[in-house]
């Protein structure tokens, strides 16, 4: 469980978040939704601790953030950024098992366990065969997957993922989703997802929170927080919402 | 490493470091002259330094500013080095035992200015672009110059000193006097690869980007403080001993890449055994190839330009 009390964080004079409360339940995935600018991408950098000028606090599973060094953090939360531009022509296989680091010692070379770790997070992200291409030749949504699979080498009981599906095709962008939920309900991990899109968010996420200007205006379930009146106050334009034919989930129509 | 290649690398420098003492104009060293092995063996020994010391701070450098273009004497920090120990000479402090303390602390501080001000001029959230990267090492580069022909316009006897500063050079004669400075520069140097060798799997997780090495558990700051201390220290170290030698840095990692990838806990050792073998092979090239001596700083520029217009001419086609 993640739990953020009264988080707030200002760029000058801007208040990126302003008094935030929430919590990510255990075993499921919270969709974090809201226009640009939001503060949506924020609230993820202070739960990953790499932004620390925020004030108020946050706790996994009861511990304070604030009470985690930076290895000790780093297995038991994983991290999906939004830009993952890659220095250096590193294999891809190379990037996954860098997610084994915080798990080995000073001097510790990668182990059988670290490869078979590193190999079934590739192959639950459908990118085992892309193993041995650089991964700056990789395609946007396929470097994605990389840093997914990443992730999830880590073996961490905690995901936070920004716009992970944003360089990805329809079928990735389920995949990607699908395969955070799963683990989330099989695991019992935590999951936070930046998503932009709406109809996404509804149809994979087990609770929403919708964010304006640094402030959570409404969370729930996504039946709860998908409805036009919501919608249109905060993105401003008018849409239409209707029952997913299959799963009953809400879906906006623009 | 595995054991093999570890064995190829003591194998290559050694062997550089006997051709190195082997050949020169005086021909091979006959067995009525010890005093020929002893100069060749501090020249080898300098020219180890350099070269694996320059080419470690570069392979360590483009990995800490996620730039391949990243190398001592591109960012300046030679060329502030150089200016440090200019400085030191010309205020008479360069003779003697306090010669070889006062030289290299000049040196250090200033190539540490020269490091933190380019960073600082041209970094874009954490990471810095080629392109300013360069403008701001031209920048300190040309401030430095401009501030060491300063002090060889008010130089007199110093002047000598403060010409190989500038162009680089491996000719220092040692003495009992100033081989402690050496024995400095030697110790830096090997101190400071080791140090950097011993970061190899931290700046990996650099490549990722400064939040996601965070992420990983990287203490990012403290591991880029620590990287540009340390290439300042090995600078120094060999600057106010062999000046400014361009472009090993540049060169040296760019080749041990293409031989063993871009794993720094491969990479760094790599160079360093490429760049000191590569240093003490075309230094002896130097000095034995033409009736003169030619400064080994004008081989590597000669070099290294080609090999920059090549890497720059690479960028823009596949940014194109």
């Amino acid at each position: 469980m993640i739990a953020i009390r009264d988080l707030s964080c200002r760029y000058g004079a801007i208040a990126a978040l302003d008094g935030v409360n929430l919590t990510a339940g255990t075993g499921a995935v919270l969709g974090l939704i809201g226009p640009n600018g939001s503060g949506k991408s924020t609230l993820v950098a202070c739960v990953a601790g790499v932004n620390r000028d925020c004030s108020g606090a946050i706790a996994l599973g009861g511990v304070s953030l604030a009470s985690y060094g930076r290895a000790a953090l780093a297995r038991v939360l994983a991290v999906v950024f939004q830009e993952n531009h890659i220095a250096f022509d590193f294999t891809a296989l190379d990037v996954v098992l860098m997610g084994r680091s915080p798990h080995l010692r000073e001097f510790q070379e990668y182990g059988a366990e670290d490869l078979a770790v590193a190999r079934e997070a590739m192959a639950a992200c459908d990118c085992w065969q892309l193993r041995d291409r650089g991964v700056n030749r990789l395609s946007g949504g396929e470097r994605q997957r990389v840093v997914l699979a990443r992730a999830l080498a880590q073996r961490p009981r905690y995901l936070l993922l920004d716009e992970p599906t944003s360089h990805l095709d329809l079928r990735h962008q389920k995949e990607v989703l699908e395969i955070a939920a799963a683990r989330a309900r099989t695991d019992g991990l935590t999951v936070i997802a930046v998503l932009h899109d709406l109809n996404l968010a509804g149809r994979y996420c087990d609770r929403l929170a919708l964010l304006d200007r640094g402030r959570v205006v409404c969370q729930g379930e996504p039946s709860a927080v998908l409805t036009a009146p919501t919608i249109e106050a905060v993105y401003g334009t008018t849409v239409a919402v209707v029952p997913h034919p299959a799963t009953g989930r809400p879906q906006i129509l623009a | 490493m595995a054991d093999g290649r570890r064995a190829h690398v003591v194998w290559l420098v050694l062997a550089a470091a006997a051709v190195g003492i082997a050949i020169g104009p005086a021909g091979l060293p006959s067995r009525g002259d010890p005093q020929i092995i002893v100069l060749r063996g501090f020249r080898v020994l300098l020219a180890l330094c350099a070269g694996a010391g320059l080419a470690a701070s570069g392979a360590s450098l483009q990995a800490v500013l996620g730039n391949p273009l990243a190398e001592p004497y591109l960012l300046g920090v030679s060329g502030g080095a150089a200016c440090g120990a200019a400085l030191a000479i010309a205020l008479g402090l360069g003779r003697g035992v306090l010669g070889a303390f006062a030289v290299p602390v000049l040196s250090f501080c200033f190539g540490l200015a020269a490091i933190i001000a380019v960073y600082r001029l041209s970094r874009v959230r954490g990471r810095l672009p080629g392109e300013t990267m360069v403008l701001a090492g031209v920048v300190a580069n040309a401030f430095f110059s401009g501030a060491i022909m300063l002090l060889m316009s008010l130089a007199g006897r110093q002047l000598q000193e403060m010409v190989l500063l500038m162009m680089g050079s491996l000719g220092a004669v040692f003495t009992a006097s100033t081989a402690p400075a050496l024995l400095i520069a030697a110790a830096l140097t090997v101190g400071g690869i080791g140090w950097l060798w011993r970061q190899g799997r931290r700046l990996n997780l650099l490549a990722l980007g400064e939040p996601q090495a965070a992420s990983l558990g990287v203490e990012v700051e403290p591991l880029k403080r620590g990287v540009f201390l340390t290439s300042a220290l090995i600078c120094a170290g060999i600057v106010s001993l062999a000046g400014v030698i361009g472009f090993v840095g540049l060169i040296v990692p760019h080749l041990a890449r293409m031989m063993v990838g871009p794993d720094n806990r491969r990479l760094i050792p790599a160079s360093a055994a490429l760049g000191g073998s590569l240093l003490v092979l075309s230094d002896a090239a130097a000095r034995s190839a033409f009736a003169w001596e030619l400064p080994v700083g004008v081989v590597t520029t000669m070099l290294g330009v080609p090999f920059f217009v090549y890497l720059l001419w690479r960028r823009k086609r596949s940014a194109g």
